[in-house]
């Protein structure tokens, strides 16, 4: 999927017609979304493989809210038995609260970008002389680093998750 | 349908709260809401708006127009060129010691960074961090916390050295440690044995005579719950057991 978001991209900024570079563009939006859902996607499996169908639009929710209450439920039963300390269970909470938020906001972005560049056609992808290539208010370097970002906090929310003793 | 004109509080009423734009959503239904995160605050304050405030506001939106309300919150630039900035500055300082970062602007100023560093950046972790710390200071923003990617956590936390006692039990220092060295490469019997001395003290776990083994107490039984799935401790002893019979 990245890998195709890559090649899209750069045609998008090749020498065809206006129209076609449009479309490239815009597909590249898509699949940097895709790529970073489908890791978001297997992580969520990893945690609870029931939450693998997760509706797209509902992963934001399931990542601030359900996963947050598991993981706090947990680290707490170990703290009130004393295997943890205090600040052992802030610091298991305070990651796994940040590196949720980041991934939510940043799925919420790239959901946002992805359905504008898939359902809005009347909104056309903007390349300023500097070749930066925006869809409204998202940019096309920023959409390439979905699929990274995505898996860097997957991991830290896997290690916390691990930690917990939940895996 | 919906449309943004019949937004009455657009754009007036949502500038007190930053919103710099609007779209409905016709294909799931739904007001987008853009608010620049650099806006967002843990307390009310000037100049600033709070998650909560931005779900009451979403809650009143949603119960008005009978559609749900999204927020998207939009990074700055300046957001985007500290980070480009941090790159640049740690790869000609350390020699290409990062691989990947970045960096997340939380409220009151307040950074972390998910950092994959390179091998010759494994081995300078606090150098980085030192520099990192003192350019954020350089910037009025203060270092919350470096996480790196793929080389974090170390070593075990307690509550995976009984969860891993109950599912190998009973099992001696150095095979538990063992155990754990691919994904907590510090971890040595040495330091296992003092870990568990500690949990011996809390009464959760108990050293046996004369093998040296390892097993949890009828306590130590009971302060690890038993996940209903197929990473259950008790799945996993089972499927254990029948390994070691085998």
């Amino acid at each position: 999927m990245k890998l195709v978001g890559e090649a899209l991209s750069k045609l998008a900024l090749e020498k065809h017609p206006i129209a076609d570079r449009n479309l490239y563009g815009r597909s590249a939006f898509n699949r940097f979304y895709y790529a970073a859902f489908l890791i978001t996607r297997e992580m969520l499996a990893f945690l609870d493989p029931k939450w693998k169908s997760t509706p797209h639009k509902e992963i934001p929710n399931r990542l601030r809210d359900t996963i947050r209450q598991r993981l706090k439920k947990s680290v707490e039963h170990f703290h009130r038995q004393g295997i943890i300390t205090l600040a052992e269970k802030s610091r298991l909470i305070n990651r796994l609260n940040e590196a949720t938020e980041e991934l939510a906001e940043m799925l919420e972005r790239a959901y946002d970008a992805r359905v504008i560049a898939d359902y809005k056609p009347e909104k056309l992808i903007c390349i300023d002389s500097n070749k930066v290539i925006s869809l409204q208010a998202h940019k096309l370097d920023s959409a390439r680093s979905w699929p990274d970002r995505a898996a860097a906090y997957c991991k830290t929310i896997i290690s916390v998750w691990k930690e917990a003793g939940l895996a | 349908m919906l449309s943004i004109d019949d937004i009455s509080e657009y754009p007036e009423k949502l500038s007190k709260y930053f919103v710099v734009d609007i779209q409905v959503r016709a294909n799931d239904d739904s007001i987008v809401l853009y608010i620049p995160k650099d806006k967002l605050s843990d307390d009310s304050k000037v100049g600033h708006v709070t998650r909560r405030q931005i779900k009451q506001l979403c809650n009143r939106l949603s119960n008005k127009y009978n559609v749900d309300v999204q927020t998207v919150y939009l990074k700055s630039r300046k957001s985007e060129e500290l980070e480009a900035g941090i790159v640049q500055l740690i790869n000609s300082r350390f020699e290409n010691s990062v691989e990947q970062l970045y960096l997340s602007y939380g409220t009151e100023n307040l950074i972390s960074i998910w950092l994959q560093p390179t091998k010759r950046g494994e081995l300078k972790k606090q150098e980085i961090t030192e520099v990192v710390d003192q350019m954020l200071v350089l910037s009025g923003l203060r270092l919350n916390a470096i996480h790196w990617i793929n080389s974090e956590p170390m070593l075990p936390s307690n509550i995976l050295l009984l969860k891993t006692i109950k599912e190998r039990q009973p099992i001696k220092a150095d095979d538990l440690a063992e155990t754990f060295n691919h994904e907590y490469p510090d971890t040595t019997a040495s330091w296992v044995s003092k870990s568990l001395d500690k949990l011996i003290k809390k009464g959760v776990v108990v050293r046996e005579h004369p093998d040296g083994t390892y097993v949890l107490t009828m306590m130590g039984l009971n302060v690890v719950p038993s996940i209903k799935s197929r990473n259950g401790t008790d799945i996993i002893r089972v499927l254990e057991l029948g390994r070691k019979k085998w």
